[in-house]
């Protein structure tokens, strides 16, 4: 029988995708990864944008302007 | 504390400047220095310019932010104590004899272009940034300011902006669990903001 590993599992990494500010548009951004998913000319646009990432289980961490929180939406999962 | 590694913060301390107060005491630690501003501890028996004196004295670099000396309306004082305490660290750096004194650098904010140079003519020799009061062109500009002045291995300005929104949502969410109310995080002291900053990038 193959022994059961004792290595702890890793922290599970934040699923979170954030809806910033960038130059003159507004980026939709998965925490961890280097480049923005897409960047849209408004930030309207940009939400709608992040909704997939919701629908696959991550959180929406929208931004102000200020880099601050105006809504955390949770994951639809 | 270390003179090389500290700045020393001059800029207004109202609930309209706290949005890029707090981006900029941000990216001055994620580059590895440390920021001196008279909020950093509150002792109602010492006396403000003292204050101020200490922190100058103790600063190898300073960031000033002019950007809201103006009056905005009719009536309305125009704020004096950011560019006096310029000239404060202008005299320091140029009248001291010490070599450390002398090696002072200094970054000059402003909101409008060529508004400072209007106002403060004395100050037409110097290479004023705008930041056009938004957080993320004031992130640049400081970020570059470090590198034109020399340091190597500076994160990226997007680098620095991307991480300081985590940043902010991890500060939120941990926040947020203690029973906190956004206009509770939206106001956390300076000292205790720059305290979890320091948790966050170690």
């Amino acid at each position: 029988m193959a022994k059961k590993s004792s290595r702890p599992k890793p922290p599970s990494s934040p699923k979170r995708t954030h809806v910033v500010k960038r130059d003159s548009g507004w980026a939709v951004k998965k925490e961890g990864t280097k480049r923005a998913t897409k960047v849209y000319t408004t930030k309207e646009q940009a939400v709608k944008g992040a909704e997939k990432s919701r629908k696959s289980g991550s959180d929406v961490v929208i931004h102000k302007k200020d880099g601050s929180i105006q809504k955390w939406v949770k994951s639809k999962k | 504390m270390d003179f090389d590694k500290n700045i020393f913060i001059n800029c207004p301390f109202d609930d309209e400047y706290f949005p890029l107060l707090k981006p900029l005491l941000y990216t001055v630690k994620k580059i590895g220095f440390n920021p001196r501003i008279s909020l950093e501890r509150n002792d109602s028996g010492e006396i403000r310019l003292h204050k101020i004196k200490e922190l100058i004295e103790s600063s190898k670099y300073s960031i000033h932010d002019l950007s809201r000396a103006k009056a905005k309306k009719e009536g309305e004082y125009f704020r004096q104590n950011m560019p006096f305490e310029l000239g404060l660290d202008l005299g320091c750096r140029d009248y001291n004899k010490g070599k450390e004194f002398k090696d002072k650098k200094i970054l000059i904010l402003e909101e409008e272009k060529y508004s400072t140079q209007k106002a403060l003519s004395d100050l037409s020799f110097a290479d004023c940034k705008c930041h056009k009061g938004d957080a993320e062109e004031l992130v640049y500009e400081v970020r570059n300011w470090f590198a034109e002045n020399g340091h190597k291995k500076v994160p990226s300005a997007s680098s620095i902006w991307d991480g300081y929104n985590v940043f902010y949502a991890d500060l939120y969410e941990e926040k947020s669990k203690q029973g906190f109310k956004v206009k509770d995080i939206n106001r956390l002291p300076i000292p205790e903001f720059m305290g979890y900053i320091d948790e966050k990038i170690k």
